[in-house]
């Protein structure tokens, strides 16, 4: 008796004491099922998850959750590395690295040097694996012939002898060597792998990605977290391709947390309640222009070019963004930069200079519309599909302002498969006559791709291929020259002369700014042109709203 | 009170009712009306006549230019009781401006002037003002990087043009103050482009900052002798110092300093501040709310948004400008753009005052946001007797273009 009410006793003793266990379990479980996520709205559904394959600037902020940059600019703009052991060394032509101790991949798999040589030898620097950056890579590596292992640390060669070779891998990413490298060998399938990718960022896909309108992601359990009061946010979804009149009632709904990039008009009314909202200003280089096709037979002359440009109201369509949001560029280089010149102003509205111009080209009216020789044309006016649904008023203010003066025009959305599929593939002419898009840069050096004929097989980013003998002479000078105030004069001499040329008519930058709800979320900033960089330091507030 | 009509809809706001409190500890009625808020929008201390320069500096409201750096005030302004005051913080708080810009300024020549090919032949003046500049940062390795480049592009080395001559000043006139700052232009023919080099050294910065200084000694006698009243307030106004210094209710409603002191730095403490402040925001929102509804502390909506605005603004501002003089940028930048109203473009405004915009163009300089900084710089030099911030900003520029080597990524 004495040992059965032992027993008793002690089966009863577990079942008190286990059952919270087992329970606690149950709940954890759940809780790991069931995390909440941030829930952040952004714009165009995204086609890559590798930022070497972004062509938008949704995509280089997914890659950003995903992977992690060998070196990314602290906020003071030195480098660090979440990477590599602090105190790598840059001597040119080597630099020598070590990978950070115990870090791992998403999928628990330890990083190795082999994992760096793998990036770089057999995805970065190749060129038949499905990106476009093999090219550069190959000017920054020249004739290297490996990147290898080499005790304890990685030493590889820059073919250039510059101080702080590092800054070269700046856009690269770690990869997976196990995770990407084919079992038989031949070259990388990063399309295969695409939904499920495997990196070292703060976040990672537990699921393979259904769909690229509604992006889940989850916390990389091996990426440690940087948050010291509340809870660290421990999943994020992506929204992607709703309007965003939908994106306003998802927001003031309570269903999202963070819009990345809503339309400026919009931001008043979440400025008015700072309880609620908060709004961060995102450092992007933004631009809209309306690119030209110059091998069109009424856009090769300059003169309607300059009355197109002439025609349009800069500053009243400005006005429509609200506020100081929108301010409008005379060239590709932003106002207040070097390489902008101070004496070269956006074009002003002229509408009877319009009509001078058009006379002297040798068009003259006839039935509100200009002809010459008899006869007519219609521009048609292709817009990125974005930009039509969330600033249509912009987009009829163009095509009013256009057709009041007698040019006639057919505006056509430019869907994102569309750009992809025609615009990138270099077949922008055979649809459109003038595109209006926007780009961002993260350095302006970029514009020169924009605008040089020489395109090294990727996607197209020169529109219409717009080629001049003075601007490919200038950016190989650029490119030839070292000293500062030589590449100033020389970039200023660009901004002149497609000014005045016209390949693109230039229209404002955009100041982008997200709103947050400031009552769930803390610590949030986005990080310049990568936004998600600092994402881990974004927490829930304890009492995170309802 | 025209000012006061016309910011509260015509004295609307002792409203007749109110609603039930949200949540933090509220403040008593008495240390409500105690706060510097209560007794700029209500009492009677201060004159009528300074109320447009405190709207257009810090409060907002109304529309007026920042005056030029150092500027008097305007006589009638200066005769009433605080007018001198009011005059020695106007005086601080350019020097502090100034101060700010002089960091920008020292920062960006001497990262400048450390690489080889920044300026190049002729510009040799460029490399020793940036030699300079390390010099004042206490930049030993970056001044020997370029007094070596200065003496390679010129085949000598450069001394300080204008460090000797600067040395004595005194207060002068506003015209010798302006005349300061005014940089030498060095204009480059290049590649058929003209360039243009402001060179503003760093000692034409110390010497306007020490003018200012002298400046606000020479009131210090007067100002003391102003007594209280107005004076504790125009000495607090617009700051989270909420009791104008005094130390009752200051351990209810937490200042910035005290936030800030509550939250070390190192990771994740913009997160810890923005929690805290917004927590202090509540029990501010949450005092207003608990008012009597009837009687004279009565506020209706307007006049709470209203309070609650203003006190938002000096909170952040404040812990912006702790932040960078602690070296914490980020917090900095996060604080002084909420402090300016999350614009997208920040510039000189009712309520935007320059050491605000001064503030917050070195935060984004130092928060690596180069181009946002050139315009706010840009920005700043357009306001009447701000021009030197125009060289600041054109060095900033030259900066942000430096090659980095890196793939130029251009996205739709």
């Amino acid at each position: 008796m004495r040992t059965t009410r032992k027993t008793f006793l002690t089966l009863l003793a577990v079942l008190l004491l286990g059952l919270p266990l087992v329970l606690s379990g149950a709940t954890s479980v759940a809780e790991a099922e069931d995390v909440r996520a941030l829930v952040v709205l952004e714009e165009d559904e995204p086609q890559a998850t590798y930022p070497f394959m972004a062509r938008t600037m949704s995509e280089s902020r997914l890659a950003e959750l995903l992977f992690r940059r060998f070196f990314t600019a602290d906020v003071g703009g030195d480098l660090e590395s979440g990477l590599f052991e602090p105190g790598w060394s840059s001597r040119p032509p080597n630099l020598s690295l070590a990978v950070r101790e115990g870090l791992k991949f998403s999928d628990g798999e330890p990083v190795t040097f082999s994992d760096v040589s793998f990036t770089l030898n057999d995805v970065y620097r190749r060129t038949d694996v499905g990106h476009s950056v093999g090219g550069w890579y190959s000017k920054i590596f020249g004739d290297a012939q490996q990147i290898t292992p080499l005790h304890g640390s990685i030493r590889f060669q820059v073919s250039m002898p510059d101080d702080g070779a590092e800054r070269y891998l700046m856009t690269s990413v770690l990869l997976s060597r196990k995770a990407l490298a084919p079992e038989a060998g031949g070259k990388v399938q990063l399309e295969l792998s695409k939904r499920k990718p495997t990196g070292t960022g703060p976040f990672f896909a537990k699921d393979t990605i259904e769909s690229f309108d509604d992006v889940l992601l989850h916390r990389n359990p091996h990426d440690e977290v940087a948050v010291r009061k509340g809870q660290p946010v421990q999943a994020i979804r992506l929204l992607y391709d709703q309007d965003a009149a939908r994106q306003k009632e998802l927001m003031e709904g309570g269903r999202a947390d963070l819009w990345v990039s809503p339309p400026p008009a919009v931001l008043p009314s979440f400025r008015n309640e700072s309880k609620r909202y908060g709004i961060r200003s995102y450092d992007l280089m933004q631009w809209w222009f309306m690119a030209l096709n110059h091998a069109h037979p009424a856009l090769a002359d300059a003169r309607v070019r300059e009355a197109l440009d002439l025609a349009i109201p800069r500053q009243q369509l400005i006005e429509k963004f609200g506020g100081d949001s929108a301010r409008s560029t005379s060239g590709p280089f932003l106002p207040g930069s070097a390489w902008a010149p101070g004496d070269v102003e956006a074009t002003a509205e002229n509408r009877d200079r319009v009509i001078t111009l058009m006379e002297e080209a040798g068009y003259s009216r006839e039935g509100g519309r200009w002809v010459k020789d008899g006869e007519g044309f219609t521009l048609r006016l292709g817009v990125q599909s974005d930009i039509a649904d969330d600033f249509s008023d912009v987009v009829y203010g163009f095509q009013d302002a256009w057709e009041s003066l007698g040019f006639r025009v057919r505006v056509k959305n430019i869907r994102p498969s569309d750009w992809r599929g025609k615009v990138e593939a270099g077949q922008a002419a055979a649809n459109w006559d003038v595109i209006l898009g926007r780009w961002n840069l993260d350095r302006e050096e970029g514009v020169l791709s924009l605008f040089s004929s020489a395109q090294d097989g990727g996607p197209q980013v020169n529109l219409f291929k717009y080629s001049d003998q003075t601007v490919d002479g200038i950016v190989a000078d650029f490119y030839k020259e070292s000293s500062g105030p030589a590449r100033e004069a020389l970039m200023q001499k660009l901004h002149r002369y497609l000014h005045s040329d016209r390949p693109y008519l230039f229209l404002w930058t955009l100041q982008v700014q997200s709103v947050y709800r400031r009552d769930r979320l803390s610590g949030f900033r986005p990080s310049p042109f990568y936004y998600f960089t600092q994402v881990g330091k974004t927490a829930w507030k304890e009492s995170a709203g309802e | 009170m025209a000012f006061l009509l016309l910011l509260l809809g015509l004295g609307g706001c002792r409203g007749k009712t109110a609603p039930t409190a949200d949540s933090g500890a509220a403040l008593s009625s008495e240390q409500v009306a105690a706060t510097w808020l209560w007794r700029v929008a209500f009492s009677e201390e201060l004159p009528d006549a300074l109320f447009p320069l405190l709207a257009a500096r810090w409060l907002g409201g109304l529309e007026g230019d920042w005056g030029t750096l150092g500027g008097p005030l305007a006589k009638e302004q200066r005769a009433v009781h605080g007018g001198r005051t009011l005059e020695a913080r106007l005086l601080l708080e350019d020097r502090l401006a100034l101060g700010h810009l002089a960091a920008i300024h020292l920062q960006a020549n001497c990262r400048l002037a450390r690489k080889p090919d920044a300026y190049g032949l002729g510009l040799g003046q460029a490399y020793a003002l940036g030699a300079a500049a390390c010099a004042g940062l206490g930049d030993q390795a970056g001044q020997a990087a370029a007094t070596a480049n200065a003496a390679r592009v010129s085949g000598g080395s450069f001394r300080d043009p204008v460090g000797a001559s600067l040395r004595s000043v005194g207060e002068g006139g506003q015209q010798a103050l302006a005349q300061l700052l005014v940089p030498e232009v060095k204009k480059v023919e290049l590649k058929g482009e003209s360039l243009e080099y402001a060179l503003l050294w760093p000692a034409q910065l110390e010497a306007a900052q020490r003018t200012l200084e002298l400046r606000e000694r020479g009131l210090s006698p007067s100002v003391q002798g102003e007594g209280s009243g107005p004076v504790d307030l125009l000495d607090h106004l617009a700051t989270s110092s909420w009791f104008a210094g005094a130390e009752f209710g200051k351990h209810e409603l937490l200042s910035a300093a005290m936030v800030l002191g509550a939250a070390p730095v190192g990771t994740g403490r913009l997160a810890q501040v923005e929690g805290a402040l917004e927590e202090v925001i509540a029990a501010w929102r949450s005092s207003l709310v608990s008012l009597p509804r009837d009687g004279a502390m009565a506020l209706d909506a307007g006049g709470r948004s209203l309070l609650e605005s203003w006190f938002r603004r000096a909170l952040y501002r404040d812990v912006g400008l702790l932040a960078l003089e602690e070296g914490d940028a980020e917090l900095a930048l996060v604080a002084l753009e909420e402090a300016a109203g999350a614009r997208g473009r920040v510039r000189p405004g009712a309520g935007l005052d320059p050491l605000l915009l001064a503030a917050m163009a070195r935060a984004r300089f130092e928060c690596n946001e180069l181009q946002r900084s050139v315009e706010l710089l840009d920005d700043i030099g357009a306001a009447k007797g701000w021009e030197f911030a125009l060289p600041v900003a054109r060095t900033v520029a030259r900066l942000a273009v430096v090659g980095s080597g890196a793939d130029a990524r251009v996205n739709r």
